[in-house]
């Protein structure tokens, strides 16, 4: 083959049956890149069973995702407020994620571990909240841990005007997750 | 020279390809050697079709199978690779809560919570008393992958390490991850090593010259390569996926609708590191910031490939992730999504960026010796 062809349609050097399984793979690929965020709620059972078949693929590649950052809007934080109790009575109070936590990524780390607390699957939830306790407990050296979640509403312009801040007690919306005691091994 | 004066647009000559839309329309317009009665209409339909074929085909080949300079990729590697070993050092910091048998999340029920998904990870295999060794040694081959050391290995085996960390600790992860795991993959996928390495500079040093253009896919290639195209062009369509579904997604919430959307990013203390609540002074502004980046988001898929508009795309990118990192404290998600744009710099960019700093730091080097 000649340079000149070879730089006109560089691809002939490539023979044709490879090319064509590559040029395969590459058009399933971008179709399987496409379906996990296609499949996230509001979608169709079409959509969603699509996406369904390419489920090892993307989960394997570890490319399933929705990309639906701050969407369908930003929204309230979720926090985890703790109280620690050591045997002797002496408690130790704190609030996940720390703000004081660096590096910032460490920080964001914990963040997202207490935003998960709005989305995992209801019959995990009990045994999600009693292993964040269990982590308390060793951190603290405490054998007693409850937990509280606080949902962390963020105010509006007008409420910033008028002078709210951001850690204004009203923006917290509370709720016990539950008391947990260590079990002595 | 007036417009009276000047030439006349040049018919089609016999020799040129005919245009498609020009055939097409004298196809419409002569109507007298049609004959109706019989397939004249769909002789139109199939040389539409194959007409259709041919330019796909052509532009698909186009597309994915032009040798390209492996500089851009090279330099992609170095970055990501210096973000990997940073964002998986950093889970050593706290290594027995992430990690260890009473983590925030164990073992067991990460396992439970995957348990119908098709994942693997090598942290549920590593029994806790070697698991910090395995993570030492985890980072250190994510330090020889940034620097292009047995490139074609460490790639592979970097990919190997991100998804492993992504899948003990799912919900402790989030736009960084999902970043550095795609950018990873399509490192793995390519030539990284060919450009800014250790690997090339060895080569270099041997005398082994790069060939021009390497021939087929151009493995192995320390030149331009089929295969340094793929890897560019996977990245470029993966950056358009994640901005048109970012972008979809905020159409279905009423603040990204109303303006208020960037106000309420501001306004969340979890997230706030710079105090950007004067901006209630001027609603106009946040209105317009909420505006623009959606529109950019949604937009971005289009105007990227338009050769004029790249730049100002581009630059918008820079602007909305620079934000990100000042306000919201989130520089690794930032600088991250900032390496997956570099995708559509040309390597000659890159490759001139990367001379002009090395050659400066070298007469610098020089007059101060």
């Amino acid at each position: 083959m000649s340079d000149e062809v070879q730089q006109d349609r560089p691809w002939d050097a490539i023979p044709r049956w490879p090319r064509r399984l590559l040029s395969a793979w590459l058009l399933y690929h971008v179709i399987a890149i496409v379906m996990p965020p296609l499949a996230i709620p509001p979608t169709s059972s079409l959509l969603s069973e699509i996406a369904g078949l390419f489920r090892p693929y993307t989960e394997g590649l570890h490319v399933n995702h929705g990309y639906h950052y701050f969407a369908p809007q930003p929204g309230e934080s979720t926090l985890i407020a703790f109280t620690a109790t050591r045997p002797e009575g002496t408690e130790v109070k704190g609030i996940m994620p720390n703000r004081q936590i660096w590096p910032r990524l460490l920080y964001h780390r914990h963040f997202m571990l207490t935003e998960s607390l709005g989305y995992i699957p209801e019959e995990l939830r009990e045994d999600w909240v009693k292993s964040y306790a269990r982590c308390i407990s060793r951190k603290t050296q405490c054998s007693k841990v409850e937990l509280t979640r606080l949902l962390h509403y963020m105010p509006t312009m007008e409420m910033v005007n008028r002078g709210v801040t951001l850690d204004n007690p009203r923006s917290f919306d509370r709720s016990v997750l539950g008391v947990y005691q260590r079990e002595e091994e | 020279m007036s417009l009276m004066n000047a030439p006349l647009p040049l018919a089609a000559s016999d020799e040129q390809e005919p245009m498609y839309d020009n055939d097409f329309e004298k196809s419409i317009d002569d109507v007298s050697h049609l004959d109706t009665r019989n397939d004249g209409g769909s002789n139109i339909v199939s040389r539409y079709l194959t007409d259709l074929a041919h330019q796909s085909a052509e532009t698909w080949n186009r597309f994915w199978y032009t040798p390209t300079d492996p500089a851009t990729l090279g330099l992609i590697r170095l970055l990501t690779g210096m973000m990997l070993v940073y964002t998986h050092w950093v889970w050593g910091l706290d290594f027995e809560s992430f990690f260890g048998p009473e983590s925030w999340v164990n073992s067991e029920l990460v396992q439970r919570y995957q348990q119908d998904s098709y994942v693997f990870s090598l942290w549920f295999l590593v029994p806790y008393e070697y698991a910090f060794a395995v993570h030492m040694m985890c980072v250190g081959i994510l330090g020889l992958f940034a620097l292009g050391v047995f490139t074609r290995v460490t790639s592979i085996l970097s990919l190997l390490i991100v998804i492993s960390y992504s899948n003990r600790l799912p919900t402790a992860q989030y736009g960084l991850d999902q970043a550095n795991g795609l950018l990873t993959l399509y490192l793995a996928i390519g030539p990284s090593g060919a450009a800014y390495s250790i690997d090339s500079w060895l080569r270099r040093a041997r005398g082994m010259i790069p060939p021009r253009t390497a021939v087929g896919l151009g493995f192995d290639s320390y030149g331009p390569s089929i295969h340094a195209n793929i890897a560019i062009r996977l990245i470029q369509i993966h950056m358009c996926v994640i901005y048109l579904f970012a972008g979809l997604g905020k159409l279905q919430g009423d603040a990204w609708w109303d303006g208020l959307a960037m106000w309420m990013a501001f306004s969340n203390r979890e997230y706030q590191t710079v105090d950007m609540l004067w901006l209630s002074n001027y609603p106009w502004l946040i209105h317009a910031m909420t505006h623009v980046t959606i529109l950019w988001e949604v937009s971005y898929c289009a105007l990227v490939w338009v050769p004029i508009l790249r730049p100002i795309v581009l630059l918008m990118a820079v602007v909305t992730h620079v934000g990100i990192g000042l306000c919201m404290g989130m520089w690794t998600f930032a600088i991250i999504m900032m390496v997956g744009n570099m995708a559509f710099v040309p390597s000659h960019m890159i490759r001139h960026v990367v001379h002009l700093m090395t050659t400066r730091r070298h007469r610098v080097k020089s007059l101060s010796h």
